[in-house]
């Protein structure tokens, strides 16, 4: 008997459904995610991307690591560029490199041309620059 | 006190725990069975549902709709779901209370509105043009709705500005008419006279579409490569003179391309503007959305 007892006890205990249960809760995660970690792999999708991935990750190894992450834009120049030329071809994405290159160099950056990423920086992708005024507004649309 | 006879503890002993068996197995049930019920379930969902907890609200209407039938908690099964932006569902129930005796204008009335606000324009109009469950009292917002989605869709060439301005109250024409004159005669810049001026002077592009500092920084840049290119021919040293010659001209036309990517911009940004403009001033106003009266009042 009193073994029947102690299993009825314990066994309404132990498969009681918990409210935690009941409503699927979730553990809440308040740590940021880095955002900030570069990409070294090497694109083989061209011939052209090839060469570019692999500047692109030695400017990472032996420049931007050292030097620290300076670029006041997400994403940053060497970024834009590769993604410039993948979203374009090798003409038109060095161009838009050089305008973008122009633009950094500006002292006095106006935030209100920019917008800000999630990161802090100043947001400005590749699109924005695709001389299509529907590309622009469509991505940019909130 | 006496203490009873060996059998009779026994006898004690087991009817106690009898009734601690029966108190534990039909306490626990009952229990179960009064916090379960179906208007405990109701009054749970309706307080979810006000405190804006849609999915949970959703869930628990369901569950009651298992064992009841209520055409307001339709409703409610419906609102959480274009709360949710579910809209196909949320239409899918409405629809089933298009033959209520209560609910049916609500409801019609609702499954226009998440055509509207599911930007089904092309379906909204032919239930509006075709079908004969328009809600009579509410004519007037659906009228709102089918003129004003060209001005939000920015089809500035559908838009007609008399129609506009007489679906909406006379508070809002000034607003409805600056919105559209935004729309019709935007002030752009022209890509091609960008290019032009930068070509001509470097940065001349960007100053003309109102980025200053990027104007200036272009002019310095080219200008210094330039400089350099030019002294370094004059002092003989031809690899340098070449080699800044090449950066000079890359920039330029990077300065060129940037300045026709500019003039893109700016008018981009300026439908964005008014894209934000519009919606921020439909919204602030409500013109769409009267408030149902039986919801969290």
């Amino acid at each position: 008997m009193k073994i029947f007892l102690f299993i009825l006890f314990t066994s309404t205990v132990l498969f009681s459904q918990t409210d935690w249960e009941r409503w699927q809760a979730k553990e809440i995660e308040y740590s940021v995610g880095s955002i900030n970690i570069k990409d070294y792999s090497i694109d083989k999708s061209s011939f052209g991307t090839t060469i570019l991935s692999g500047i692109k990750n030695g400017y990472y190894f032996f420049i931007s690591d050292l030097d620290g992450d300076n670029c006041p834009f997400h994403p940053s120049c060497s970024s834009f560029a590769l993604q410039s030329v993948k979203g374009t071809n090798i003409f038109q994405g060095a161009l838009m490199f050089a305008d973008r290159f122009t633009r950094d160099l500006n002292f006095i950056k106006n935030p209100k041309q920019y917008g800000f990423h999630q990161s802090g920086k100043l947001n400005d992708p590749y699109f924005n620059y695709l001389l299509s005024e529907s590309a622009i507004f469509t991505n940019n649309k909130k | 006190m006496k203490i009873p006879k060996l059998p009779e503890r026994v006898l004690l002993k087991k009817i106690l725990l009898i009734n601690l068996l029966f108190l534990l197995i039909f306490s626990d049930l009952s229990a179960q069975n009064r916090l379960f019920n179906s208007q405990n379930r109701l009054n749970f969902a309706d307080h979810l549902f006000c405190e804006k907890d849609y999915l949970r609200a959703f869930n628990e209407y369901r569950e009651y709709l298992k064992y009841e039938f209520n055409d307001t908690v339709i409703f409610k099964v419906s609102a959480s779901l274009a709360q949710m932006g579910r809209f196909t569902e949320s239409n899918d129930y409405y629809k089933t209370l298009f033959s209520s005796l209560r609910l049916s204008e609500e409801a019609k009335f609702e499954f226009y509105r998440n055509l509207f606000l599911s930007n089904r324009l092309k379906d909204f109009k032919y239930f509006y043009e075709t079908t004969s469950f328009i809600p009579l009292d509410k004519d007037i917002y659906l009228k709102r709705m089918l003129i004003s989605s060209d001005l939000i869709n920015m089809n500035k060439y559908s838009i007609n500005l008399e129609d506009l301005i007489s679906a909406f109250p006379k508070r809002a024409e000034d607003s409805l008419k600056t919105f559209y004159n935004r729309l019709r005669f935007p002030k752009e810049k022209s890509p091609l006279t960008a290019g032009l001026l930068s070509t001509l002077i470097p940065g001349l592009g960007k100053i003309y579409t109102e980025e200053y500092g990027d104007g200036i920084s272009s002019l310095l840049l080219t200008g210094i490569l330039a400089y350099l290119a030019i002294d370094n021919f004059g002092a003989d040293h031809n690899f340098r003179g070449w080699l800044f010659t090449g950066f000079a001209a890359y920039f330029y036309a990077g300065n060129v391309y940037g300045s026709i990517s500019s003039a893109h911009q700016f008018n981009a940004n300026l439908r964005l503007s008014l894209d934000s403009d519009i919606k921020l001033f439909f919204s602030k106003n409500n013109y769409f959305l009267p408030k149902t009266k039986f919801v969290c009042d």
